[in-house]
């Protein structure tokens, strides 16, 4: 298994998600968000999931921390982290994870962190759980954590506001939020997205550092695969809601199995090594999930498409032990 | 035949004739009334978003202009179009300084622009046939027919007729791209400045969106001013590159020398910045450290040097000077990466 060895993988994974259906009820119908999705995170692990706009990254990530919008619905299978099922344990027990055990980085820090209060403020607020410490304690424990994440003068800035900092330095500020109770899974949802790539480039040196320093599991929810490949070690793939393929980020990169990450791959304008002005591009639009086609969900847009497509869903196909993708194609190759 | 070509071809100058031509052009915002900058005891109380930038575009030809936030790379889009005042340097259109003749209508028809976020630049309350002939409207066209030019355009931009009935909120990210598009090339425009025409698309859309831009060009000769961030497009789509660096053009040249061979340590850092789609291959992290300085704080002499591995003592004191590696490939670096 490709795995780094700085990433010290135990058995039990962080996070087990298993056949986990979301739906969102509109006024226009039901729209089936995330259908029998299957993830995990090993200890220690990075792992990225891949996706274009709308097909349920962020819903994932929000069933997860519990935080679904009001008409969200989980439909049905398990979220399991550190073997606690999460969606059998009541609301308490869910906030006394969420921020210490679990914690999350959003795309916006300008939107997550508080306009009004001072970083610091911020900062002692979120450790209200340690009754032992004094403010002060708390304090420097923030102070600590900023200079971690590479602000200079730590002390200064706790009394600053967050617009007075550049948008690198308040994604560095979200990430020691996030990290100040040295949580065992880190959820960013796209978090470089708002980033110019020198600060983006920082910030993914900063996460892989930060993991290697606190042995924290990060889900880390892009639409680059720029980014998820020099990050991550696993890649799972959603299209429509669906997860057509997983694996470590070598299989996934060097030998993409699903036609969607295929083509998801052949569009990145930095993987052409020719230079040409007619730019590959994926024929089609994402299907609308109010009504979710029949067969295989990328059949509309795949160049592969046969008859079992249309109206059989494909299987999850094991390749090896942990490269998985669902695709009919890939049956017919095994019979065959 | 090819020497009788030679014989009666016109001087370089006239041959070369550009579209647009840019000198030395300065835009610069004000931090604070004159008041308070002379009770502080400021002598300057501007900031130079543009400065000192120079450039030609040729018709028919995409220039992109590459740089961080803040590089002053939208202020430039903007000042060409009459968006915000040019406080001093030339914008000629056409051999025309549009500038002097109050950005007439003509210019405006000529030159079109397409705002960096479509879903917010479009009305809320406008259906898509408003929107795309509203063009027609302003400049008193609207005795056309505005529901066949709708329907025209949608299908010129590749949306289905029934779009035109739609409202902005229920059209997805590269479909309001493409309104977009269809509103700047509605009166079919000579220059197009396009401000981050892909940024927030996801891959395949984008290359859809860029796509559309470079058939358009093929098909009614349009020429493109492209404001970017994100190299990997710039290497497709455009002919010639200029990297901005705090309202500087730090380096300009065809789009392929700036590839093959960056002069200026921050061209070749940004470079490396660019996230690489494949797990052995990590991006260059050394190259550039640090963030952007602030405007109101220029640093001395080559604004880049603090943030640049290879400054000497000569960058800290003197900005560097336009040195020439070609007639085309122009850097300001005194120290350059590609002198070979």
């Amino acid at each position: 298994m490709a795995l780094p060895a700085e990433a010290q993988v135990a058995d039990d994974p962080v996070l087990q998600v298993r056949d986990l259906s979301i739906g969102f009820r509109t006024p226009r119908g039901p729209v089936a968000a995330l259908r029998h999705v299957n993830l995990d995170v090993p200890r220690g692990s990075i792992v990225g999931v891949v996706g274009e706009s709308g097909s349920g990254k962020s819903s994932l990530a929000l069933a997860i921390m519990g935080l679904m919008a009001g008409n969200a619905e989980i439909l049905g299978g398990d979220i399991r982290f550190s073997g606690i099922d999460l969606r059998r344990l009541p609301p308490a027990g869910l906030r006394d994870l969420r921020g210490r055990r679990m914690t999350m980085v959003f795309q916006d820090p300008m939107t997550s962190l508080n306009p009004v209060r001072a970083i610091g403020r911020q900062m002692i607020d979120i450790q209200y759980r340690e009754q032992n410490l004094s403010i002060a304690q708390k304090r420097g424990r923030s102070a600590d954590m900023l200079r971690r994440v590479g602000l200079p003068d730590p002390e200064q800035q706790l009394d600053r506001y967050c617009h007075q900092f550049s948008g690198g330095m308040r994604q560095r500020i979200a990430i020691a939020m996030s990290l100040l109770e040295e949580p065992e899974l880190l959820i960013a949802d796209e978090p470089t997205t708002a980033l110019d790539v020198t600060l983006e480039a920082q910030i993914i040196q900063l996460l892989r550092d930060l993991r290697q320093e606190f042995n924290t599991s990060i889900l880390f929810i892009s639409h680059n695969l720029g980014v998820v490949a020099e990050l991550c070690d696993y890649i799972v793939v959603l299209y429509a809601g669906e997860v057509v393929e997983s694996g470590p980020v070598r299989e996934i990169f060097y030998r993409p199995a699903h036609p969607y990450t295929q083509a998801l791959l052949a569009c990145d304008p930095a993987r052409l090594d020719l230079v040409q002005r007619e730019l590959p591009t994926i024929a089609g639009d994402v299907p609308n999930l109010m009504r979710v086609p029949t067969g295989c969900v990328f059949r509309p847009r795949c160049p592969k498409a046969f008859a079992p497509c249309t109206n059989v869903p494909p299987p999850d196909v094991a390749l090896d032990d942990v490269h998985h993708a669902r695709c009919h194609l890939l049956t017919d190759e095994q019979d065959g | 035949m090819a020497e009788a070509a030679s014989v009666t071809r016109p001087s370089p100058a006239a041959a070369e004739a550009p579209l647009l031509a840019v000198e030395n052009l300065r835009v610069r915002y004000p931090m604070m009334g004159a008041v308070r900058a002379a009770l502080q005891g400021r002598r300057d109380r501007f900031l130079d978003a543009v400065l000192d930038v120079s450039f030609t575009l040729k018709a028919g030809t995409t220039l992109a202009l590459v740089g961080e936030s803040g590089s002053g790379k939208s202020s430039l889009g903007r000042a060409i179009i009459g968006l915000v005042p040019i406080h001093s340097g030339h914008v000629r259109f056409l051999g025309k300084e549009p500038a002097l003749q109050g950005m007439t209508r003509d210019y405006r028809r000529d030159v079109a622009m397409m705002f960096q976020d479509p879903v917010s630049s479009l009305s809320p309350r406008r259906s898509v046939r408003s929107l795309i002939t509203e063009p027609f409207i302003v400049h008193g066209l609207s005795r056309r027919d505005l529901a066949a030019e709708a329907t025209r355009l949608l299908a010129l931009v590749g949306l289905p007729a029934d779009f035109a009935s739609r409202y902005p909120h229920q059209l997805s990210g590269g479909q309001a791209r493409r309104v977009g598009v269809a509103r700047a090339v509605a009166l079919l425009p000579k220059l197009i400045i396009a401000d981050e025409p892909t940024a927030g698309l996801d891959v395949s859309v984008q290359g859809e969106i860029l796509n559309l831009l470079t058939r358009l060009q093929r098909e009614l000769g349009l020429s493109y001013l492209i404001i970017t961030h994100n190299l990997a497009v710039v290497r497709h789509v455009s002919d010639e590159t200029a990297i901005m660096y705090m309202g500087r053009f730090v380096e300009q040249g065809p789009t392929a020398d700036i590839f093959a061979h960056a002069a200026h340590p921050y061209t070749v850092g940004l470079l490396g910045a660019q996230p690489k789609p494949d797990p052995d291959r990590r991006r260059d992290y050394v190259a550039l450290m640090g963030e952007v300085p602030s405007l109101a704080r220029r640093p001395s002499g080559c604004e880049f040097h603090p943030r640049c591995p290879h400054a000497q003592e000569l960058c800290r004191r003197e900005v560097p000077p336009v040195f020439e590696l070609s007639p085309r490939h122009r850097h300001r670096c005194y120290f350059p990466a590609a002198t070979n």
